[in-house]
Protein backbone atom coordinates (compact mmCIF):
# COMPACT_ATOMS: atom_id res chain seq x y z
CA UNK A 1 0.00 0.00 0.00
CA UNK A 2 1.57 3.30 -1.07
CA UNK A 3 1.05 6.81 0.36
CA UNK A 4 -1.77 7.52 -2.07
CA UNK A 5 -3.57 4.34 -0.91
CA UNK A 6 -3.13 5.29 2.75
CA UNK A 7 -4.55 8.74 2.14
CA UNK A 8 -7.48 7.33 0.17
CA UNK A 9 -8.30 4.67 2.80
CA UNK A 10 -8.89 7.47 5.31
CA UNK A 11 -11.55 8.91 2.99
CA UNK A 12 -13.28 5.69 1.90
CA UNK A 13 -15.73 5.36 4.85
CA UNK A 14 -17.17 8.82 4.12
CA UNK A 15 -17.19 8.12 0.38
CA UNK A 16 -19.11 4.87 0.96
CA UNK A 17 -21.66 6.78 3.06
CA UNK A 18 -22.08 9.34 0.26
CA UNK A 19 -21.08 12.26 2.49
CA UNK A 20 -17.67 13.10 1.05
CA UNK A 21 -17.64 16.25 -1.03
CA UNK A 22 -15.52 18.61 -3.07
CA UNK A 23 -11.81 18.20 -3.38
CA UNK A 24 -11.51 15.16 -1.07
CA UNK A 25 -14.08 13.26 -3.11
CA UNK A 26 -12.35 14.14 -6.38
CA UNK A 27 -8.99 13.02 -4.98
CA UNK A 28 -10.40 9.68 -3.76
CA UNK A 29 -12.19 8.98 -7.04
CA UNK A 30 -9.06 9.82 -9.00
CA UNK A 31 -7.05 7.26 -7.00
CA UNK A 32 -9.79 4.62 -7.31
CA UNK A 33 -9.69 4.64 -11.11
CA UNK A 34 -6.26 3.00 -10.98
CA UNK A 35 -6.27 1.01 -7.70
CA UNK A 36 -8.17 -2.27 -7.55
CA UNK A 37 -7.32 -2.88 -3.86
CA UNK A 38 -8.87 0.40 -2.75
CA UNK A 39 -11.84 -0.21 -5.08
CA UNK A 40 -12.47 -3.57 -3.36
CA UNK A 41 -12.24 -1.85 0.01
CA UNK A 42 -14.79 0.74 -1.13
CA UNK A 43 -17.10 -2.03 -2.34
CA UNK A 44 -16.91 -3.71 1.10
CA UNK A 45 -17.58 -0.44 2.93
CA UNK A 46 -20.46 0.43 0.57
CA UNK A 47 -22.04 -2.95 1.24
CA UNK A 48 -22.01 -2.09 4.96
CA UNK A 49 -23.24 1.48 4.46
CA UNK A 50 -26.08 0.49 2.10
CA UNK A 51 -26.95 -2.56 4.19
CA UNK A 52 -27.61 -0.30 7.18
CA UNK A 53 -30.64 1.12 5.37
CA UNK A 54 -32.33 -2.28 5.46
CA UNK A 55 -32.41 -2.04 9.26
CA UNK A 56 -34.65 1.04 9.28
CA UNK A 57 -38.04 0.49 10.92
CA UNK A 58 -40.66 -0.70 8.45
CA UNK A 59 -43.89 1.22 8.37
CA UNK A 60 -47.27 0.59 6.73
CA UNK A 61 -47.93 3.44 4.27
CA UNK A 62 -51.22 5.42 4.51
CA UNK A 63 -54.39 3.79 3.09
CA UNK A 64 -54.60 4.00 -0.71
CA UNK A 65 -50.83 4.24 -1.20
CA UNK A 66 -50.67 1.30 -3.61
CA UNK A 67 -53.46 2.76 -5.79
CA UNK A 68 -51.80 6.16 -5.86
CA UNK A 69 -48.46 4.67 -6.96
CA UNK A 70 -50.15 2.58 -9.67
CA UNK A 71 -52.09 5.64 -10.89
CA UNK A 72 -48.83 7.53 -11.09
CA UNK A 73 -47.15 4.75 -13.09
CA UNK A 74 -50.13 4.70 -15.44
CA UNK A 75 -49.82 8.47 -15.95
CA UNK A 76 -46.17 8.06 -16.89
CA UNK A 77 -46.85 4.99 -19.01
CA UNK A 78 -47.46 6.62 -22.43
CA UNK A 79 -44.01 8.22 -22.40
CA UNK A 80 -42.34 5.09 -21.07
CA UNK A 81 -44.16 2.90 -23.58
CA UNK A 82 -43.32 5.23 -26.45
CA UNK A 83 -39.62 4.78 -25.79
CA UNK A 84 -39.98 1.02 -25.55
CA UNK A 85 -42.24 0.90 -28.59
CA UNK A 86 -39.68 2.70 -30.73
CA UNK A 87 -37.10 0.10 -29.81
CA UNK A 88 -39.39 -2.83 -30.49
CA UNK A 89 -40.75 -1.36 -33.72
CA UNK A 90 -37.23 -0.91 -34.97
CA UNK A 91 -36.36 -4.41 -33.78
CA UNK A 92 -39.31 -5.84 -35.67
CA UNK A 93 -38.16 -4.08 -38.83
CA UNK A 94 -34.67 -5.37 -38.25
CA UNK A 95 -35.84 -8.93 -37.82
CA UNK A 96 -37.67 -8.66 -41.13
CA UNK A 97 -34.48 -7.44 -42.73
CA UNK A 98 -32.30 -10.13 -41.25
CA UNK A 99 -34.78 -12.79 -42.25
CA UNK A 100 -34.58 -11.39 -45.78
CA UNK A 101 -30.83 -10.98 -45.53
CA UNK A 102 -30.05 -14.37 -47.00
CA UNK A 103 -32.06 -13.50 -50.10
CA UNK A 104 -30.42 -10.10 -50.24
CA UNK A 105 -26.93 -11.60 -50.31
CA UNK A 106 -27.95 -14.33 -52.74
CA UNK A 107 -29.55 -11.95 -55.20
CA UNK A 108 -27.36 -8.88 -54.90
CA UNK A 109 -28.97 -7.37 -57.97
CA UNK A 110 -32.21 -6.98 -56.07
CA UNK A 111 -32.08 -3.22 -55.72
CA UNK A 112 -35.52 -2.98 -54.26
CA UNK A 113 -34.47 -4.90 -51.16
CA UNK A 114 -31.23 -2.90 -50.99
CA UNK A 115 -33.06 0.40 -50.97
CA UNK A 116 -35.53 -0.97 -48.41
CA UNK A 117 -32.57 -1.80 -46.18
CA UNK A 118 -31.21 1.74 -46.65
CA UNK A 119 -34.55 3.26 -45.72
CA UNK A 120 -34.82 1.14 -42.57
CA UNK A 121 -31.31 2.14 -41.53
CA UNK A 122 -32.13 5.82 -42.05
CA UNK A 123 -34.97 5.70 -39.50
CA UNK A 124 -32.48 6.00 -36.65
CA UNK A 125 -29.44 7.36 -38.54
CA UNK A 126 -28.09 3.84 -38.74
CA UNK A 127 -25.05 2.49 -40.49
CA UNK A 128 -25.43 -1.20 -39.78
CA UNK A 129 -27.86 -3.90 -38.80
CA UNK A 130 -26.27 -7.13 -37.71
CA UNK A 131 -27.29 -10.40 -36.09
CA UNK A 132 -25.89 -13.30 -34.13
CA UNK A 133 -27.30 -16.77 -33.71
CA UNK A 134 -26.99 -17.73 -30.06
CA UNK A 135 -25.89 -21.22 -29.11
CA UNK A 136 -25.74 -23.05 -25.83
CA UNK A 137 -22.36 -24.35 -24.62
CA UNK A 138 -23.48 -27.72 -26.10
CA UNK A 139 -23.85 -25.95 -29.48
CA UNK A 140 -27.62 -26.24 -29.49
CA UNK A 141 -29.64 -23.33 -30.96
CA UNK A 142 -30.51 -20.89 -28.17
CA UNK A 143 -31.95 -17.76 -29.77
CA UNK A 144 -30.86 -14.68 -31.66
CA UNK A 145 -29.35 -11.27 -31.01
CA UNK A 146 -29.89 -8.30 -33.32
CA UNK A 147 -27.69 -5.23 -33.17
CA UNK A 148 -28.18 -1.79 -34.65
CA UNK A 149 -25.48 0.85 -35.06
CA UNK A 150 -27.17 4.22 -35.14
CA UNK A 151 -28.32 7.13 -33.04
CA UNK A 152 -29.18 5.61 -30.69
CA UNK A 153 -27.62 2.20 -31.14
CA UNK A 154 -29.57 -0.69 -29.73
CA UNK A 155 -29.70 -4.40 -29.13
CA UNK A 156 -32.53 -6.90 -29.15
CA UNK A 157 -32.05 -10.40 -27.78
CA UNK A 158 -34.48 -13.32 -28.00
CA UNK A 159 -33.73 -16.46 -26.03
CA UNK A 160 -35.36 -19.83 -26.61
CA UNK A 161 -33.16 -22.30 -24.78
CA UNK A 162 -33.52 -24.91 -22.06
CA UNK A 163 -31.78 -22.83 -19.39
CA UNK A 164 -32.90 -22.32 -15.80
CA UNK A 165 -35.41 -19.62 -14.83
CA UNK A 166 -33.72 -16.48 -13.64
CA UNK A 167 -32.07 -13.20 -14.45
CA UNK A 168 -29.04 -13.21 -16.73
CA UNK A 169 -26.64 -10.55 -17.96
CA UNK A 170 -26.25 -9.79 -21.66
CA UNK A 171 -22.60 -9.07 -22.31
CA UNK A 172 -20.90 -7.88 -25.51
CA UNK A 173 -17.26 -8.42 -26.42
CA UNK A 174 -15.67 -5.25 -27.77
CA UNK A 175 -12.03 -5.60 -28.86
CA UNK A 176 -11.63 -8.49 -26.40
CA UNK A 177 -13.18 -6.63 -23.44
CA UNK A 178 -16.54 -7.53 -21.89
CA UNK A 179 -19.21 -4.81 -21.79
CA UNK A 180 -22.50 -5.32 -19.97
CA UNK A 181 -25.33 -4.40 -22.32
CA UNK A 182 -28.52 -5.46 -20.55
CA UNK A 183 -30.38 -7.86 -18.30
CA UNK A 184 -32.70 -10.61 -19.48
CA UNK A 185 -35.31 -12.48 -17.50
CA UNK A 186 -35.67 -16.07 -18.71
CA UNK A 187 -38.65 -18.16 -17.62
CA UNK A 188 -39.65 -21.56 -18.98
CA UNK A 189 -36.80 -21.39 -21.49
CA UNK A 190 -37.93 -18.11 -23.02
CA UNK A 191 -36.99 -14.49 -22.60
CA UNK A 192 -36.38 -11.31 -24.55
CA UNK A 193 -34.75 -8.00 -23.95
CA UNK A 194 -34.34 -4.88 -26.03
CA UNK A 195 -32.82 -1.54 -25.23
CA UNK A 196 -30.71 1.33 -26.44
CA UNK A 197 -27.03 1.44 -25.57
CA UNK A 198 -24.11 3.86 -25.74
CA UNK A 199 -21.84 0.96 -26.77
CA UNK A 200 -20.73 1.02 -30.42
CA UNK A 201 -22.69 -1.96 -31.69
CA UNK A 202 -20.57 -2.21 -34.85
CA UNK A 203 -17.59 -2.99 -32.57
CA UNK A 204 -19.33 -5.82 -30.72
CA UNK A 205 -17.87 -9.10 -32.00
CA UNK A 206 -19.72 -11.50 -29.77
CA UNK A 207 -22.88 -11.50 -27.65
CA UNK A 208 -22.96 -13.65 -24.55
CA UNK A 209 -25.68 -14.44 -22.03
CA UNK A 210 -24.14 -15.19 -18.63
CA UNK A 211 -25.38 -15.99 -15.13
CA UNK A 212 -25.02 -13.47 -12.33
CA UNK A 213 -21.82 -15.20 -11.34
CA UNK A 214 -20.45 -14.84 -14.86
CA UNK A 215 -20.97 -18.42 -16.08
CA UNK A 216 -21.51 -18.64 -19.83
CA UNK A 217 -24.95 -19.88 -20.89
CA UNK A 218 -25.34 -18.73 -24.50
CA UNK A 219 -23.08 -17.06 -27.01
CA UNK A 220 -22.95 -16.07 -30.64
CA UNK A 221 -20.67 -14.28 -33.09
CA UNK A 222 -22.09 -11.09 -34.58
CA UNK A 223 -22.11 -11.26 -38.37
CA UNK A 224 -21.09 -7.74 -39.40
CA UNK A 225 -21.29 -6.32 -42.95
CA UNK B 1 -46.98 -17.18 -8.56
CA UNK B 2 -45.89 -13.54 -8.70
CA UNK B 3 -45.60 -13.52 -4.93
CA UNK B 4 -42.98 -16.24 -4.80
CA UNK B 5 -40.62 -14.97 -7.50
CA UNK B 6 -37.22 -13.55 -6.58
CA UNK B 7 -36.73 -9.81 -6.15
CA UNK B 8 -34.58 -9.71 -9.29
CA UNK B 9 -37.18 -11.51 -11.39
CA UNK B 10 -39.87 -9.20 -10.06
CA UNK B 11 -37.78 -6.19 -11.02
CA UNK B 12 -37.23 -7.63 -14.49
CA UNK B 13 -41.02 -8.09 -14.77
CA UNK B 14 -41.46 -4.48 -13.68
CA UNK B 15 -38.98 -3.38 -16.37
CA UNK B 16 -40.91 -5.22 -19.07
CA UNK B 17 -44.13 -3.45 -18.05
CA UNK B 18 -46.09 -6.37 -16.57
CA UNK B 19 -48.83 -4.82 -14.42
CA UNK B 20 -48.94 -7.84 -12.06
CA UNK B 21 -45.24 -7.33 -11.44
CA UNK B 22 -45.81 -3.66 -10.58
CA UNK B 23 -48.45 -4.55 -7.97
CA UNK B 24 -46.32 -7.33 -6.49
CA UNK B 25 -43.26 -5.09 -6.45
CA UNK B 26 -45.08 -2.27 -4.63
CA UNK B 27 -46.54 -4.68 -2.07
CA UNK B 28 -43.21 -6.32 -1.43
CA UNK B 29 -41.23 -3.15 -0.82
CA UNK B 30 -43.68 -0.42 0.24
CA UNK B 31 -43.24 -0.94 3.99
CA UNK B 32 -39.47 -0.72 3.74
CA UNK B 33 -39.41 2.27 1.41
CA UNK B 34 -42.09 4.23 3.26
CA UNK B 35 -40.56 3.19 6.61
CA UNK B 36 -37.14 4.54 5.67
CA UNK B 37 -38.60 7.79 4.31
CA UNK B 38 -40.67 8.20 7.47
CA UNK B 39 -37.62 7.48 9.64
CA UNK B 40 -35.64 10.23 7.92
CA UNK B 41 -38.40 12.80 7.44
CA UNK B 42 -40.83 12.12 10.31
CA UNK B 43 -43.64 13.59 8.19
CA UNK B 44 -46.18 11.25 6.58
CA UNK B 45 -47.02 13.45 3.56
CA UNK B 46 -43.36 14.09 2.74
CA UNK B 47 -42.54 10.41 3.32
CA UNK B 48 -45.30 9.34 0.93
CA UNK B 49 -43.97 11.70 -1.77
CA UNK B 50 -40.52 10.17 -1.38
CA UNK B 51 -41.85 6.59 -1.34
CA UNK B 52 -43.95 7.20 -4.48
CA UNK B 53 -41.04 8.77 -6.32
CA UNK B 54 -38.72 5.93 -5.25
CA UNK B 55 -41.06 3.27 -6.68
CA UNK B 56 -41.61 5.31 -9.85
CA UNK B 57 -37.85 5.63 -10.33
CA UNK B 58 -37.37 1.91 -9.75
CA UNK B 59 -39.97 1.31 -12.46
CA UNK B 60 -38.33 3.77 -14.87
CA UNK B 61 -34.79 2.53 -14.25
CA UNK B 62 -35.37 -1.17 -13.54
CA UNK B 63 -33.26 -2.05 -16.58
CA UNK B 64 -30.26 -0.26 -15.09
CA UNK B 65 -30.24 -2.33 -11.88
CA UNK B 66 -27.00 -4.28 -11.58
CA UNK B 67 -27.40 -7.34 -9.30
CA UNK B 68 -23.64 -7.51 -8.71
CA UNK B 69 -23.81 -4.25 -6.78
CA UNK B 70 -26.21 -5.57 -4.14
CA UNK B 71 -29.72 -6.84 -3.47
CA UNK B 72 -32.80 -5.13 -4.97
CA UNK B 73 -33.94 -3.98 -1.50
CA UNK B 74 -30.65 -2.17 -0.92
CA UNK B 75 -30.74 -0.54 -4.36
CA UNK B 76 -34.28 0.66 -3.74
CA UNK B 77 -33.46 1.96 -0.25
CA UNK B 78 -30.45 3.96 -1.44
CA UNK B 79 -32.79 5.69 -3.94
CA UNK B 80 -35.26 6.39 -1.10
CA UNK B 81 -32.51 7.62 1.21
CA UNK B 82 -31.13 10.07 -1.37
CA UNK B 83 -34.60 11.43 -2.17
CA UNK B 84 -35.43 11.78 1.53
CA UNK B 85 -32.17 13.61 2.23
CA UNK B 86 -32.90 16.00 -0.66
CA UNK B 87 -36.32 16.67 0.87
CA UNK B 88 -34.74 17.12 4.29
CA UNK B 89 -32.27 19.69 2.98
CA UNK B 90 -35.16 21.77 1.63
CA UNK B 91 -36.59 22.22 5.11
CA UNK B 92 -33.49 23.22 7.02
CA UNK B 93 -35.53 24.94 9.72
CA UNK B 94 -36.82 21.64 11.04
CA UNK B 95 -33.73 19.75 12.32
CA UNK B 96 -33.69 15.98 12.59
CA UNK B 97 -33.87 14.11 15.85
CA UNK B 98 -31.75 10.97 15.45
CA UNK B 99 -32.25 9.78 19.04
CA UNK B 100 -34.73 7.01 18.21
CA UNK B 101 -32.43 5.52 15.58
CA UNK B 102 -29.34 5.94 17.74
CA UNK B 103 -31.04 3.99 20.51
CA UNK B 104 -31.94 1.39 17.84
CA UNK B 105 -35.71 1.81 18.39
CA UNK B 106 -37.64 -0.12 15.78
CA UNK B 107 -34.42 -1.23 14.05
CA UNK B 108 -34.74 -4.76 12.86
CA UNK B 109 -33.03 -7.29 10.66
CA UNK B 110 -36.30 -9.17 10.12
CA UNK B 111 -37.98 -9.46 6.73
CA UNK B 112 -41.55 -8.18 6.34
CA UNK B 113 -44.56 -10.44 5.70
CA UNK B 114 -44.53 -10.03 1.87
CA UNK B 115 -40.82 -10.50 1.62
CA UNK B 116 -38.58 -13.41 1.09
CA UNK B 117 -35.22 -13.12 2.84
CA UNK B 118 -34.49 -10.02 0.78
CA UNK B 119 -31.62 -8.72 2.81
CA UNK B 120 -29.97 -11.95 3.85
CA UNK B 121 -27.39 -12.41 6.54
CA UNK B 122 -25.86 -8.96 6.12
CA UNK B 123 -28.73 -7.32 8.02
CA UNK B 124 -28.29 -9.56 11.05
CA UNK B 125 -24.54 -9.00 11.16
CA UNK B 126 -24.89 -5.26 10.72
CA UNK B 127 -27.57 -5.08 13.39
CA UNK B 128 -25.30 -6.83 15.88
CA UNK B 129 -22.30 -4.71 14.93
CA UNK B 130 -24.36 -1.50 15.25
CA UNK B 131 -25.60 -2.55 18.68
CA UNK B 132 -22.01 -3.20 19.82
CA UNK B 133 -20.75 0.27 18.80
CA UNK B 134 -20.00 2.90 21.47
CA UNK B 135 -22.89 5.37 21.46
CA UNK B 136 -20.85 8.33 20.14
CA UNK B 137 -19.74 6.30 17.12
CA UNK B 138 -23.25 4.96 16.52
CA UNK B 139 -24.63 8.47 16.65
CA UNK B 140 -22.10 9.79 14.13
CA UNK B 141 -22.80 6.83 11.86
CA UNK B 142 -26.59 7.23 12.03
CA UNK B 143 -26.32 10.95 11.23
CA UNK B 144 -24.15 10.16 8.20
CA UNK B 145 -25.85 7.01 6.88
CA UNK B 146 -29.50 7.99 7.34
CA UNK B 147 -29.49 11.78 7.39
CA UNK B 148 -26.64 12.39 4.94
CA UNK B 149 -24.79 14.69 7.33
CA UNK B 150 -21.18 15.38 6.42
CA UNK B 151 -18.36 15.08 8.96
CA UNK B 152 -18.34 18.90 9.23
CA UNK B 153 -22.10 19.01 9.93
CA UNK B 154 -21.77 16.23 12.50
CA UNK B 155 -18.91 18.14 14.14
CA UNK B 156 -21.11 21.23 14.38
CA UNK B 157 -24.25 19.50 15.61
CA UNK B 158 -22.36 17.33 18.12
CA UNK B 159 -20.07 20.18 19.14
CA UNK B 160 -16.90 18.19 18.47
CA UNK B 161 -13.86 18.98 16.27
CA UNK B 162 -14.03 17.91 12.60
CA UNK B 163 -11.19 15.41 13.14
CA UNK B 164 -13.10 13.71 15.95
CA UNK B 165 -16.25 13.45 13.79
CA UNK B 166 -14.23 11.86 10.99
CA UNK B 167 -12.56 9.43 13.42
CA UNK B 168 -15.92 8.32 14.86
CA UNK B 169 -17.40 7.72 11.40
CA UNK B 170 -14.33 5.83 10.26
CA UNK B 171 -14.10 3.66 13.40
CA UNK B 172 -17.80 2.75 13.15
CA UNK B 173 -17.59 1.90 9.45
CA UNK B 174 -14.50 -0.26 9.88
CA UNK B 175 -16.28 -2.30 12.58
CA UNK B 176 -19.38 -2.75 10.40
CA UNK B 177 -17.31 -3.74 7.40
CA UNK B 178 -15.39 -6.18 9.62
CA UNK B 179 -18.63 -7.85 10.72
CA UNK B 180 -19.48 -8.65 7.09
CA UNK B 181 -15.96 -9.83 6.37
CA UNK B 182 -16.24 -12.25 9.30
CA UNK B 183 -19.42 -13.63 7.76
CA UNK B 184 -17.71 -14.15 4.39
CA UNK B 185 -14.76 -15.89 6.06
CA UNK B 186 -17.10 -18.23 7.94
CA UNK B 187 -18.88 -19.08 4.70
CA UNK B 188 -15.61 -20.07 3.08
CA UNK B 189 -14.66 -22.47 5.90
Amino acid sequence: MNESCKETRELLPELALGILGGEERARALDHLTSCTDCSSELAALSRAADGLLTLAPQHEPPAGFEDRVLARLRRELPQHRARRFMTFAAAAALIAIVAGGVVWVGTAHDRRLGSYYQRILAIQHGTELAAARLETTDRLPGGEAFTYQGRPSWLFVVVTAPVGDGVYDIVGTVHGAAVRLGVIHIAHGRGDWGGTTSTEMKSVDEIRVVTRTGQLVLHGTVQHN
Amino acid sequence: MMWSVSDEALLAGLASGESDAAVAFIRRFQRRVYGLAMTILNDSAAAEDVAQETLARAWRHAGAYDPRRGPVATWLLTIARNLAIDALRLRRADPVDPSALVSLQGMSAEAGPEERAVVGDDAHRLHEALRALPEDQRRALVLAAFYGQTAREIGESENIPLGTAKTRIRAAMIKLRGSLQMEDDEREL
